[in-house]
């Protein structure tokens, strides 16, 4: 288990590195003078050709490649992120600001989705063929393929705007007003869960479906146990483990939904931040909120990959 | 003398089961196919949108960027089915003209991505040691970035443009290409046949195009469907966010935010082209499903 848990550090590093290497060459060698990352435009567009070059060299735009890197990365991992054009603030304390927002939207899609997903998942394949089995897996099918930000927009039109029942958008702390927050928070919420339950519902009916068939829960049941023991003392063990791995995949999925979920509620978290600083040309936040994102899906991939193989022993010898 | 014809019967009908003949293997594709009422429905979908885009300009009631200020912000009417927007344009006609261009982006996006994707897993799965690890490491690594992430900030530095958002979603969508090929590859490679292939002579290009290839062509029809519906979805995100087609080109992401500030006085603004992005990616999902279903029947009654 040591081995299998330092081959994966080992490569998770690595995805970490290249993660590195892709966000700072596309800034770099992208269309577009590098400057753009430290000017607006229309500072750019006032100065000299030897004001921009005496720039480039406070910048270290003048030196290699390699050593760009190297400085980049350095200061990285100092948590230097450099200024916000747009906002003239340290990137670094524009994401502290809003990091905590998605991560409490994104963790309760993330326990919803995955909660009622499998709760779904489990009922479908225990009553496989009878109406419910029928009708939630016709519900997942289609719930599947429901765009997030344009459920928010029906969403928003039914409750808010038609039915008054919850506010169109915002976001209150719920250490101000928990209730209020509730209101706010429930339809993005259900939003960004609304794939993840779809998903595994089909995940788990299907890997339920096939253990639910093995020998050792005919012994089960030949022994007199319970529904309910069965279910979940011996199936679910192990066809909860193909639902792991797509949990692994729901980090990127919730953040890369939230960029348009935030945007379609007005709520001041990292998603948000991310589309109007892209409008804004504030290259500086958009940089590290990419290496940002792409750092933490690793890390989510890294903890499913370690409990596979603790949950999984055939994996770690793979 | 019965006895003997029941014999040669039996090894006759062992003899078919063993070897199918052409046909009627494609005939249980498609029966597995339109046995299931998702995937036709799926179908029906994405010929109506593929017959919207060629014939727009004969379904459209009018010039999809004709602008008519006194009748701005109109209601259904039967004049205006789906009413006007807020320059006074026929909401209906830029929903019918939208279709040409997500289709139009989502077939180049998904077939960029799948040439190039399946050239560089071929590369890496066929060659294997350094190449293979820098290929796949390197896709691990952008599969780590949310898709739409990688084509907002790909998008947002390139501007614009039907070009640049090309550009920016095949980049975004490479990761599946790649690992398919990789994985059919890799697995083909093993094959016996390959050996004997090899035995006689044939060289790796041969072996590759004639002997390998072959194996992904099914993968590959379900990942385009998939890919498709993907694509047009993502196109739809980048454009609602402003980063995608700009304004004049009727595109239906930039209209449903467009719409969004009239939800409550015009909700058909936004909701018209909502529905049209929800019908085309549910459409080829379920399509590329029934594909699954149909090619692959090891799935068949578990999903």
């Amino acid at each position: 288990m040591t081995t299998y848990i330092i081959r994966r550090l080992f490569l998770g590093l690595i995805t970490i590195l290249l993660i590195t290497i892709i966000v700072f060459l596309v800034m770099r060698l992208l269309p577009g003078d590098p400057l753009i990352l430290y000017l607006s435009a229309g500072e750019m567009g006032q100065m000299t050709p030897d004001q921009i070059q005496k720039l480039k060299q406070k910048f270290g735009l003048d030196k290699s490649l390699l050593l760009q890197y190297v400085n980049w990365m350095g200061n990285a991992l100092r948590g230097d992120f450099g200024v916000s054009i747009f906002y003239n603030e340290s990137v670094v304390s524009l994401i502290k600001e809003r990091i905590p927002i998605t991560m409490y939207l994104g963790v309760a899609a993330f326990i919803i989705g995955n909660f009622f997903g499998v709760l779904f998942g489990v009922v479908c394949a225990l009553r496989r063929g009878k109406w419910i089995d029928s009708e939630v897996t016709f519900l997942a099918n289609i719930g599947i393929t429901i765009p997030a930000f344009l459920a928010g927009i029906f969403l928003v039109y039914l409750f808010s705007l038609k039915l008054r029942w919850l506010p169109t958008s915002g976001y209150t702390s719920p250490f101000t007003d928990f209730w209020l927050n509730t209101k706010q928070i429930i339809m993005p919420v259900f939003c960004m869960s609304l794939f993840t339950i779809a998903a595994q519902c089909r995940q788990t009916r299907s890997s339920m479906l096939e253990v639910i068939k093995q020998d050792y829960i005919r012994t089960a049941w030949a022994k007199g146990l319970g529904e309910l023991t069965i279910t979940f003392r011996h199936a679910m063990k192990n066809a909860l483990i193909p639902v792991i791995t797509v949990m692994g995949l729901q980090a990127s999925i919730i953040f890369g939904g939230s960029v348009l979920i935030e945007t379609v509620f007005a709520i001041p978290g990292l998603g948000r931040l991310m589309a109007s600083s892209v409008l804004q040309k504030d290259f500086m936040v958009v940089q590290a909120v990419v290496l940002l994102v792409g750092v933490v899906v690793v890390l989510a991939n890294l903890v499913v990959d370690i409990s596979y193989g603790w949950l999984d022993p055939r994996i770690r010898f793979e | 003398m019965s006895e003997g014809s029941g014999a040669v019967s039996a090894v006759g009908a062992k003899g078919i089961s063993e070897m199918p003949p052409k046909y009627s293997e494609i005939r249980r594709m498609l029966s597995v196919f339109f046995g299931r009422p998702l995937p036709v429905v799926g179908l029906i979908l994405v010929v109506i949108l593929i017959i919207t885009a060629i014939f727009a300009p004969l379904l459209a009631p009018y010039d999809p960027n004709k602008m008519d200020m006194p009748h701005k912000l109109q209601s259904p009417s039967m004049k205006h089915p789906l009413g006007t927007d807020s320059l006074g344009r026929d909401t209906l006609s830029r929903v019918i003209y939208g279709s040409r261009v997500s289709l139009m982006i989502g077939i180049l996006a998904t077939s960029i991505a799948a040439v190039v994707g399946m050239s560089m897993g071929l590369i890496a799965a066929y060659f294997g040691g350094v190449i293979y690890q820098f290929i796949m490491r390197f896709i691990d690594a952008l599969m780590a970035f949310p898709m739409l992430m990688l084509a907002l900030l790909i998008a947002a530095l390139l501007g614009g443009g039907i070009k640049n958002v090309v550009i920016a979603l095949a980049i975004g969508m490479i990761s599946a290409p790649t690992r398919m090929m990789c994985g059919v590859v890799m697995s083909g490679k093993q094959n016996e046949y390959i050996l004997a292939a090899r035995s006689m002579g044939a060289r790796n290009l041969r072996i590759m195009l004639r002997h390998i290839l072959p194996n992904a062509f099914q993968p590959l029809l379900v990942m385009l469907t998939v890919g498709l519906g993907a694509t047009i979805l993502a196109e739809a995100g980048l454009s609602f966010l402003g980063v995608g087609i700009s304004p004049p080109t009727p595109a239906w992401g930039s209209m449903v935010n467009d719409g969004y500030k009239f939800l409550l006085s015009n909700p058909e603004l936004c909701l018209g082209p909502g529905v049209a992005i929800m019908l085309v990616v549910f459409g080829f999902n379920m399509v590329g499903d029934g594909l699954r279903d149909a090619l692959d029947p090891r799935l068949r009654g578990v999903l």
